[in-house]
């Protein structure tokens, strides 16, 4: 309204122009009363004396953020031993639309980086599903090729292992490695085939098969206790942890399910059992010591900024 | 329609848990409650009996040092993290059902809580239990420095380095803010608590008097000053002589509560000049035109400012309201929580 609108002016001049210049004039009658000049406001709060010259000459666009002018003049008032809140009342309406500018916290990154999270998160969770559905498929794969084997192809496969088991017996270490892989393939049809020699006896020559039954059960019964005994153990295992101080531990099972996840106090201990293998994180891992399955484990590889993770059981 | 809903049925909240006090925000209400951080328990029938919590807030701080044996009056937080872990969960769901208190159903609300930049993860961890324990159906923290110069209206997101001090009860912490994130924070485990404490030694060793928390405070509010004034301001207070046993008056200058006071307020300005040493230089340079901000009850502290400009030599101004910066800041992360991505600090 005041002033021509072809007539750029710098952004400052046209608050103190729109407006009653009370401010600056206040500032410099109370500074002169006192018999201060502006180097020594200068030197007193600190601000250099173009500062004190923009505060003084109501330049707000020379001054940072409205908020932090607020303060200088606060400043500048108690120096001069004057009320501030006028002043400050001014400086508001001088600086309307500074006061009330948003304060925007991140702008256009949000939009770059949220989708880019996004993707990755379904690449995972793409991944995840893939890999669980070819565990499901190929658990139920297998106990079907167990199935099937004994019942159709049998009489005509039983011939064919017997054979070279008769031959091989002399070089010893050989059959031991060849009915290994054989019984740690399929331990239980092991018996099976046994069962389905009996029918195809008149068949297949009936002295290669008596040979074959003794050698191959007496190297395997080991081997499949074994076995079975390592299920067993796998099938439950036992973490103790004892917590020398405050700390805290999060478990998670085979199955990825949170089994165990508390704050303990110093001095305490806890257990956990479950499907190895355990996936652990301990929050203060110097102040924690655990066992698996009652053996001491070291926490020191597994940790970084005193925080531990680590996979215990994994097969 | 499912914000609409979920606004119905449980506001979400900023919470400043601070040690001397505890203040919520509401969204879309602003701050409701602002209450000293002070629980009182009743113990019935002798030591080892049960427990039930008597008063909380205002009315706890009240029985501060003046309970009989079987009340005692806690306050459950110290140094800025969980003293108590489960008073602090009594307290903290007693403010939220103070806060939702006509509602139907037991509330649960999106909760942005503050923590000290130096707590642990264990200290933060318990924070967040607690609060998930009170109630909380999701659970963010924030640095204090952060939330104090959002509150404080710092720039926070843009590209220029803020300074801000915030001196609460139990901690003092210094931050250096620039595109929204924190890029040097140093958290010193001193605040009004220490300058109270400070208070009480120099009167026990110096007149040979006990005098009590709310005293100190009392003394630190009145008189207290960080920098040698023009005016000597004297104060009359009651403390027990500890040679007669017997309750004295007696008077305390200014002066003397500036000397009482040296030892928490140079660990003061010995984190900001640390903070000033690490900031970027590019950062300290927009700092020295802008200066430093003060928040927190500990910026009240009469010419705390004065102190930091004549220590460090650049200008410091109080923020407007620094009582409320924190959870002011808090309760803005809260409104514009879609928003924000990097303000939130992890465990």
């Amino acid at each position: 309204m005041q002033t021509d609108p072809s007539v750029i002016p710098p952004e400052g001049a046209v608050s103190s122009a729109s407006s009653t210049p009370r401010l600056g004039e206040t500032l410099i009658a109370a500074r002169e009363a006192m018999q201060l000049k502006v180097e020594d406001v200068s030197a007193r709060l600190r601000l250099s004396v173009q500062q004190v010259r923009a505060l003084e000459s109501e330049e707000f666009s020379a001054l940072p953020d409205p908020m932090i002018t607020r303060g200088f003049i606060r400043n500048y008032a108690r120096l001069l031993q004057i009320d501030a809140e006028p002043l400050i009342e001014i400086h508001r309406q001088l600086a309307p639309a500074a006061t009330l500018r948003p304060l925007t916290l991140l702008s256009e990154n949000i939009p770059m980086q949220s989708p880019r999270r996004r993707s990755w998160l379904v690449y995972a969770v793409v991944i995840v599903v893939l890999l669980a559905i070819a565990g499901i498929w190929h658990s139920l794969n297998r106990p079907l090729a167990v199935d099937l084997t004994p019942e159709a192809p049998a009489p005509e496969s039983v011939p064919l292992p017997p054979a070279p088991a008769s031959e091989l017996p002399p070089s010893g270490e050989m059959s031991a490695l060849s009915s290994d892989i054989s019984s740690s393939e399929m331990s239980e049809p092991a018996a099976a085939p046994e069962a389905s020699t009996v029918e195809p006896a008149p068949v297949a020559p009936p002295a290669s098969v008596v040979e074959a039954t003794p050698v191959a059960p007496a190297v395997v019964t080991p081997a499949a206790a074994a076995a079975t005994s390592t299920m067993a153990t796998a099938a439950t295992a036992r973490v103790e942890f004892s917590f020398a101080e405050n700390s805290w531990v999060g478990v998670r099972d085979a199955d990825g399910n949170e089994i165990f996840n508390k704050s303990k106090a110093a001095g305490k201990t806890d257990f956990v059992e479950g499907k190895p293998p355990f996936t652990i994180v301990i929050g203060n891992a110097s102040g924690t010591s655990l066992t698996f399955n009652g053996k001491p484990v070291d926490l020191a590889p597994h940790t970084s900024l005193n925080v531990a993770r680590l996979t215990l059981g994994a097969p | 329609m499912f914000g609409i809903l979920n606004s119905y049925f449980s506001n979400d909240l900023a919470i400043d848990l601070g040690t001397a006090n505890t203040l919520i925000y509401v969204r879309g209400k602003g701050i409701v409650l602002d209450e000293p951080s002070v629980v009182a328990i009743r113990t019935e029938g002798g030591p080892g009996g049960k427990k039930t919590i008597m008063a909380v807030g205002l009315e706890a701080k009240r029985m501060l040092g003046r309970a009989p044996a079987n009340i005692a009056a806690i306050r459950p937080m110290k140094d800025g993290v969980i003293a108590d872990f489960t008073v602090t969960e009594q307290m903290l769901k007693y403010f939220i059902r103070r806060i939702h208190e006509s509602r139907m159903f037991s509330p649960s609300p999106n909760i942005i809580i503050c923590v000290p930049v130096g707590s642990t993860q264990v200290e933060r961890r318990a924070i967040r239990e607690s609060a998930i324990g009170a109630g909380a159906r999701h659970v963010y923290l924030i640095e204090e420095p952060m939330a104090a110069a959002i509150g404080a209206g710092l720039p926070v997101a843009e590209a220029t380095g803020s300074l801000v001090v915030d001196i609460g009860g139990g901690t003092t912490e210094v931050g250096v803010i620039s595109l929204g994130g924190i890029v040097y924070a140093k958290s010193e485990r001193v605040g009004g608590d220490k300058f109270d404490q400070a208070i009480i030694d120099y009167i026990r060793r110096n007149y040979g008097m006990q005098i009590s928390e709310p005293t100190a405070e009392l003394i630190k509010k009145k008189i207290g000053s960080a920098f040698p004034g023009s005016e000597v301001l004297e104060l009359e207070v009651t403390g027990r002589n500890l040679a007669e046993g017997l309750p004295r008056k007696f008077t305390i200058s200014s002066n003397e509560i500036l000397e009482a006071l040296t030892e928490p307020l140079n660990a003061i300005v010995g984190a900001v000049k640390s903070a000033l040493e690490q900031t970027p230089p590019e950062l300290g340079a927009d700092i020295a035109e802008k200066g430093m901000v003060l928040t927190g009850g500990g910026a009240l502290l009469r010419d705390l400012d004065r102190l930091l400009v004549e220590e460090t030599g650049l200008p410091v101004i109080v923020a407007e309201d620094p009582l409320t910066c924190v959870a002011r800041g808090c309760g803005r992360a809260l409104e514009e929580m879609d928003k924000l991505g990097n303000v939130f600090a992890n465990e």
